[in-house]
């Protein structure tokens, strides 16, 4: 599962610049599936029993968070704005991938502690996020265009235990919960039609998802997506979550209870740890444009417990995304809600 | 320029009163090339290298080795450690940094709220270090106990890229300036000189000190970085120094008023060898050049230093011209001071 990680975590795909990711994926899972790419940075993997005609959809969302180069300064410096909850407490002086013709690395300019403003309990503000490469502007120019995205540098590194840090966990998380269920069917007879759509664009406007699920057939839908584990600084019901108990199962008025009462008996069934999950109303994830998408389509979401979501410290444990693809598996099994 | 020297020299943990590391290469890089090598009692390697003539003034130059970084001050039962900086660190620069732990080297995070969860207020605030903790991934305190205790170092993870006309690296302060001594011991020299590599710069200028205590000079020359500020949102009159535009001389900073004959001098040299050199245009920072000055009966003294973007971050960055530009300024002026020239 750390190789699967390592792979999906190591490569870009910004939200609306996907095709290095979709490549990734389209990689992994050729194996085990018919796999197309469509036009709109989404990777669409169909397994299971392609002859049956009840279709239970899984949904994970394969974009990043990130920066658009807005400007390039007469020095040189790219001008960068967020695309996606880039959270700028965590920016300065990180090291940043810009995706140019080809992939350059720099430092988000900081200012050192000897010329400090004593602002230093503030936040930076959006204007002062530039990226400096230490090239003449020429080369600059010749490499990189406004318009291009540029994420968090840093590689996947393994913790204590099962654990794992990386940008972009948020969700290539649940990529790999999504690739290892495909995987785990494989060979199996599976009652029903499996298709998973790998989405684009979740972390802006959940244009992949809302697209997506028009173009597909489902009968019904499982979001994977990542969610809040407990950390010191976090109260209320994600300070009671943690990190290696389990995937989460989500219980929402937006959701469908049949699929959410379905996973919880799956796990429970089968012995597999999990952890549950309140939103009382929406639920911030594709699971509610997909649920609502055509007729409406009967929509549940589970997701891998996560700490820092949406830095570049993400951290997840392995056995959560190995649980979620274990409880999808024997979801998708029992043939979902189909009986029900 | 060594690449490859500066590059292992960089990439090195070695927060202050933990330079042990720094110290082996630095051993190791020298010993055929030196007379005499002293590790002091506080762990400054002093050298001693025959030039072809002796001296007629005694000079020291000297570099630190140490970098900026956290230390270990507490295990929680959660099993996330507690640090605080050593040096001075902007907390603006923390959250969400990988970090290496301890003598095991094992890996970690600044943890981050989720701006998700988040008030207003805090998703803009950056919190004081007490409040701040590193994930390594353990559950609990005797598993963190395992391979960290309090007192343990915490070092940035080391990021080092050449792109031919600049150097992106952690701990270019000061470890540029050690790679330009070893350069220098390696080489042929005109009159017999002392060198430093001292510890402790960052927490009080402490292994300078005792280094110039020890070696007496007459003359010192300190060769550190120092902060350019030449950022889109700085204006021109406060950017201080600038990269590529050569050797920053200081005339004062918040701890010394230098020698106006060594910084003189120190032009001279520069037009002498056509390398580029500045002023540094502003009193700001302070570096071991104070506690040298004031060794025994005083000390003459001048800082040549490399101008570095985002000190005492992750990744500063470096001008390749402007440390060729030290290097030969710094040979030219070693060769005037001990040859008494000056």
């Amino acid at each position: 599962m750390y190789e699967i990680i390592k792979k999906l975590c190591s490569v870009g795909g910004v939200s609306g610049d996907e095709s290095d990711i979709c490549d990734t994926v389209y990689n992994l899972l050729f194996p085990y599936a018919n796999v197309v790419k469509n036009d709109f940075g989404c990777v669409f993997a169909e397994f299971g029993n392609r002859e049956s005609n009840y279709t239970v959809l899984l949904d994970a969302h394969l974009d990043r968070i990130g920066f658009v180069v807005t400007e390039i300064t007469p020095k040189g410096f790219l001008k960068l704005e967020k695309c996606g909850g880039i959270d700028f407490r965590t920016v300065p002086g990180s090291v940043v991938t810009v995706k140019g013709k080809k992939s350059l690395q720099g430092v988000i300019c900081c200012m050192p502690p000897h010329l400090s403003d004593g602002k230093e309990d503030k936040a930076v503000s959006a204007e002062r996020i530039y990226a400096d490469f230490g090239l003449p502007v020429s080369e600059v120019k010749n490499l990189v265009s406004v318009g291009d995205t540029a994420y968090f540098a840093g590689q996947p590194e393994k913790l204590l235990g099962n654990k794992v840090t990386s940008p972009a966990l948020d969700n290539r998380a649940g990529v790999a919960a999504v690739v290892k269920t495909a995987q785990l069917l494989n060979g199996k007879k599976c009652p029903c039609r499996v298709v998973a759509m790998f989405t684009s664009q979740e972390e802006t406007y959940q244009l992949g998802a809302k697209t997506s699920a028009f173009s597909l057939e489902a009968n019904e839908a499982v979001a994977i997506d990542v969610s809040f584990a407990s950390q010191p600084d976090i109260s209320g019901q994600y300070g009671k979550i943690n990190l290696t108990e389990g995937p989460m199962i989500c219980y929402s008025p937006v959701l469908n209870k049949n699929i959410t009462e379905k996973l919880k008996s799956t796990a429970v069934d089968n012995k597999i740890p999990f952890q549950l999950e309140v939103c009382s109303g929406r639920t911030g994830t594709n699971a509610d444009s997909v649920a609502v998408c055509k007729s409406g389509v009967k929509t549940g979401l589970v997701s891998v417990p996560q700490r820092y979501m949406h830095t570049q410290a993400e951290v997840v444990d392995i056995a959560d995304i190995e649980n979620t693809a274990l409880i999808l598996e024997k979801y998708i099994l029992s043939g979902g809600v189909s009986n029900e | 320029m060594n690449n490859s020297l500066l590059k292992e020299l960089c990439l090195t943990s070695g927060i202050s009163g933990d330079e042990n590391s720094v110290r082996g290469i630095v051993l190791a890089e020298i010993k055929d090339y030196a007379d005499k090598i002293t590790v002091d009692n506080l762990g400054n390697i002093l050298v001693f290298k025959k030039g072809n003539k002796p001296a007629v003034n005694k000079l020291l130059i000297s570099a630190h080795m140490d970098e900026v970084g956290f230390i270990v001050t507490d295990i929680s039962s959660d099993g996330l450690l507690h640090f605080d900086c050593v040096g001075g660190v902007d907390r603006r620069v923390v959250l969400g940094d990988r970090v290496i732990v301890g003598k095991e080297g094992i890996a970690g995070v600044v943890g981050v709220k989720p701006i998700h969860l988040c008030s207003q207020d805090e998703a803009s605030s950056i919190p004081e270090y007490e409040k701040m903790y590193i994930d390594i991934g353990a559950d609990s305190k005797e598993q963190a106990e395992k391979y960290v205790s309090p007192g343990d170092s915490v070092c940035f993870e080391g990021f080092y890229q050449n792109n031919s006309s600049t150097v992106m690296s952690k701990a270019l302060d000061d470890r540029a300036g050690c790679a330009i001594m070893i350069e220098m011991i390696k080489s042929e020299l005109p009159y017999d000189m002392y060198f430093s590599f001292v510890v402790q710069e960052e927490v009080g200028l402490r292994g300078a000190t005792v280094a110039s205590f020890t070696v007496a000079p007459e003359y010192a020359i300190v060769l550190e970085s120092t902060t350019a500020a030449d950022l889109p949102f700085v204006e021109e009159s406060k950017q201080v120094c600038r990269v590529g535009k050569g050797a920053v001389v200081s005339f004062m900073d918040k701890g010394t008023i230098y020698d106006k004959t060594l910084i003189k001098a120190a032009f001279n040299a520069a037009e002498k060898t056509q390398s580029n050199i500045q002023y540094k245009k502003a009193v700001a920072g302070g570096n071991d050049a104070s506690a040298i000055q004031k060794s025994r009966g005083g000390v003459k003294t001048v800082a040549l230093s490399l101008p570095c973007r985002y000190l005492h971050s992750p990744v500063g960055l470096i001008s390749v011209s402007d440390y060729e530009s030290m290097l030969n300024i710094t040979l030219e002026l070693s060769k005037e001071i001990c040859g008494g020239e000056i």
